[in-house]
């Protein structure tokens, strides 16, 4: 499911988002983090825990994520779905990757012309990882004919 | 009733790109990318119809949208949660929003990705501020 090169992809510092859904089928969004291949099925991401409470109990409530991953240089892009398997507190090595996860993102955002220090405006007072189960993958790199599944 | 203030148009510019999220009638959610977050007024937002075709259709059929939007300026994000109302593919809406497509495919240098197909209009049920 996950070859080497979208294992390489996932752990990229890019643009990332997470999307849930509650029972009457209205959406909700978060504010990736950071994100790890964990294995050939498997992605363990980071969310601000005080800002993604909807989130958090739409994933416990139905299980459904969807993830998406853009390189902001390239705009090479993929969503990822599948379930919701768990979310739990950082440790510490989860905790190191987060902070370079930080880093390289304000890094490559200073290289488009943005202001070094914007991605610390976002939320990120308690982070914790979630667990998802990947499913399904899709291409969203811009381009004619995009969006089919890999 | 939710209002779209100056500081919250600040982050509809297409500097940052912004994020919808959609929902299938079998309860699949989607994300995507999207170029443009369009102002119409202070209680409607416009969304560039170019690609994202899993998720026009999920709003075909189930017209709720969250999208997230972020000023380039200071980082600060909110959370647009939006009914969809209708699709436009010509007049006013819709050649603002292809002028500012084109400035941002240029920007980009993806002149020959992007074209915009519809102005797809929404209505803003609520705004959060997430910081």
């Amino acid at each position: 499911m996950l070859t080497p090169k979208l294992k390489s992809f996932v752990n990229l510092p890019a643009g990332m988002g997470l999307g849930t859904r509650d029972s009457n089928l209205k959406p909700d969004f978060s504010r990736v983090l950071g994100a790890m291949a964990i294995d050939d099925r498997h992605i363990k991401l980071f969310i601000d825990k005080p800002t993604s409470q909807r989130s958090l109990a739409n994933m416990q409530d139905n299980q459904w994520v969807a993830l998406v991953i853009v390189e902001v240089m390239s705009a090479e892009s993929y969503q990822f779905k599948g379930k919701f398997i768990s979310a739990v507190k950082p440790n510490e090595q989860d905790m190191i990757f987060f902070d370079q996860y930080m880093k390289g993102f304000d890094d490559l955002v200073v290289a488009l012309g943005l202001k070094q220090g914007i991605i610390y405006a976002y939320p990120h007072s308690e982070m914790i990882c979630i667990t998802m189960e990947v499913e399904e993958i899709f291409e969203q790199t811009p381009k004619k004919g995009t969006g089919q599944k890999i | 009733m939710p209002q779209i203030t100056e500081h919250i148009r600040a982050a509809m510019q297409g500097v940052v790109p912004s994020m919808i999220v959609t929902v299938s009638k079998e309860g699949v959610p989607n994300i995507a990318y999207i170029s443009q977050v369009f102002y119409v007024d202070d209680q409607h937002v416009a969304l560039s119809h170019q690609f994202f075709n899993k998720s026009i259709r999920n709003l075909h059929e189930n017209p709720y949208v969250c999208a997230n939007i972020v000023n380039p300026d200071d980082g600060k994000s909110w959370k647009l949660n939006l009914a969809f109302s209708h699709s436009e593919t010509e007049g006013q809406i819709f050649e603002s929003m292809r002028a500012q497509l084109e400035a941002i495919a240029s920007m980009m240098g993806m002149e020959d990705v992007f074209s915009l197909k519809a102005s797809e209009i929404f209505k803003v049920a609520s705004i959060e501020n997430i910081n």
